[in-house]
């Protein structure tokens, strides 16, 4: 190493993000260079000052007992349904297995419905297939065997499944087509790359989610069919494949520290109406002025088309993030 | 009871299945990853300290939900963000207005510089200095430059913990240091 490196690699060395025979060579030339040296320990005593400093602001500031008391306080208890490879409390152990056999008994009893089988127990959701070629995680299952859906895993399912959800009014809703399901927040069966057909069959009604939105299933069929994969976008200079969740980061980010009501996160300047998400911002009335809105949420989150999201987009530098007042790229002419 | 070798999700197991007290491993892991992360984005620290606690309580409640192909920490940030938008949102407080973390610094260094040797004197005045130079750095390039810094997490991590692009995080740490090195190096210069 002749030429003293770029700042960058001196940074990524005092990170330790680099390769060894990189790292070895940068220390060769650093035993030599006495500018790079002086660098690297500014760069490193930085570092230390900030570090110590926050260490001794946290060890001030810490809320760890705080947060046991508070859980101990409340105790929800948040088991729902046997992990597997969990070693319960003996009183769990035999608690959960008598409470469900109880609320299967009385759910065969009272809430059985006509022409369709029940399964489950009390805040539980349990599935089973209704015909001989169904599959899970790849898999075929016998239609008579009930499965629960368990907290802490996402089963891909592929065929037709009747789910029974029992809380205070028990829910019956058939599934077809494929999609990763699991156990969300509050109880509510999460369809992750879907392209299902969902059927209420029994009860009054029930929320699910699907691909990200909450769905009311009241009545009738919902269609899914539209599942588009997540898109590559490019964000400033940056190509690569981002989730709807971190375009949304981005975005907030963005509306954050460049004080503009919202924004507007577009796949690529040639393909202008492949719109992703829209944040904007709330806190402030978004007619104000530019300058005093500082932070921002996302309000709606929308594909508007993705068929050719996933070709080729320009690595060049163009900045593909818009400001929505002069509906110029943001970073040009604000 | 040895926690220390268990993994995230062997702790969330475990919690769910009863054992409440195991989560205070999953507290002390990841308290000041949350604290730094808050810092980052907020002066206020009574609002940090309130929403730590309450990322933890509210991670704690929803643990059922909880996706263990995520990473454990990435899911204490999201709600984290999610509690500091409806914090702002309800409060309406400007998260660039207040210098409160520098106040803070102050009025505790304050009361402890009495009692302590010259040089951890000088360091805290460095770091109050320093705090001020940070605080000037756009959002977006404090939250991974402390997250680097303050808990030494790799890129890698921080990338997913953040959600970001490696090379984005890689490109808001080396700018929001080396915007921290031109701070210092005018700061030294001067008269």
């Amino acid at each position: 190493m002749k030429k003293c490196p770029e700042k960058e690699i001196l940074m990524a060395y005092v990170d330790g993000e680099l390769e060894n025979d990189e790292r070895a060579k940068l220390r060769v030339h650093l035993e030599k260079c006495s500018k790079c040296a002086k660098e690297v320990a500014a760069i490193s005593e930085d570092s230390l000052i900030i570090k110590t400093g926050i260490d001794e602001l946290f060890a001030r500031h810490r809320v760890n007992d705080k947060i046991m008391a508070e859980i101990q306080k409340s105790r929800v208890p948040v088991a729902t349904t046997k992990d597997n490879e969990v070693v319960n409390p003996w009183w769990q152990r035999l608690l959960w297995p008598a409470l469900g056999l109880a609320l299967l008994f009385l759910a065969i009893v009272m809430l059985i419905p006509s022409g369709h089988r029940y399964h489950g127990s009390a805040v539980s959701v349990s599935f089973h297939a209704l015909n001989d070629d169904s599959t899970i995680d790849g898999v075929v299952v016998p239609s008579d065997q009930v499965f629960k859906l368990q907290a802490c895993s996402r089963q891909a399912l592929c065929g037709n499944f009747l789910f029974s959800t029992v809380a205070e009014n028990p829910t019956e809703f058939i599934m077809k087509g494929t999609a990763m399901v699991s156990f969300a927040d509050q109880a509510i069966v999460d369809f992750d790359k879907a392209e299902v057909e969902l059927d209420l069959v029994n009860g009054s009604g029930v929320n699910v989610r699907v691909n990200n939105s909450l769905v009311s299933l009241t009545s009738g069929s919902v269609n899914y069919r539209s599942f588009s994969p997540p898109v590559e976008a490019v964000i400033g200079a940056v190509k690569t494949i981002i989730a709807t969740e971190t375009i949304i980061d981005e975005a907030i980010d963005l509306a954050s520290s460049t004080n503009v009501a919202s924004v507007t996160v577009v796949i690529s300047a040639d393909q202008p109406k492949t719109v992703v998400s829209v944040a904007t911002a709330t806190s402030e009335p978004v007619h104000s002025t530019e300058t005093q809105i500082k932070t921002a949420t996302v309000v709606a989150v929308e594909t508007v088309a993705s068929e050719s999201a996933e070709q080729e987009h320009p690595a060049s530098g163009v900045e593909h993030i818009f400001n929505p007042f002069t509906d110029k790229p943001l970073g040009q002419g604000q | 009871m040895n926690m220390q070798g268990k993994t995230d999700v062997e702790l969330v197991k475990q919690v769910l299945a009863g054992e409440i007290e195991m989560f205070s491993e999953l507290v002390e892991r990841y308290e000041k990853l949350i604290f730094s992360y808050l810092l980052s984005r907020i002066n206020d620290l009574q609002e940090v300290e309130d929403i730590v606690q309450d990322t933890f309580v509210k991670a704690f409640r929803h643990l059922a939900s909880y996706d263990c192909e995520r990473k454990f920490a990435g899911w204490l940030v999201t709600i984290a963000r999610n509690l500091l938008i409806d914090s702002r949102k309800k409060s309406g407080r400007n998260i660039a207005s207040t210098d409160l973390v520098t106040d803070v610094l102050l009025a505790d260094s304050a009361k402890e510089n009495r009692s302590h040797p010259p040089e951890i004197i000088i360091r805290r005045e460095q770091f109050r200095k320093i705090v001020q130079m940070i605080q000037e750095l756009p959002e977006d390039l404090r939250t991974p430059f402390l997250l680097r810094v303050v808990n030494e997490l790799p890129y890698q991590e921080i990338s997913e913990i953040l959600n970001l692009p490696l090379q984005t995080v890689k490109n808001r740490i080396f700018k929001a240091r080396g915007l921290l090195r031109e701070k210092r190096e005018t700061y030294e210069e001067m008269p």
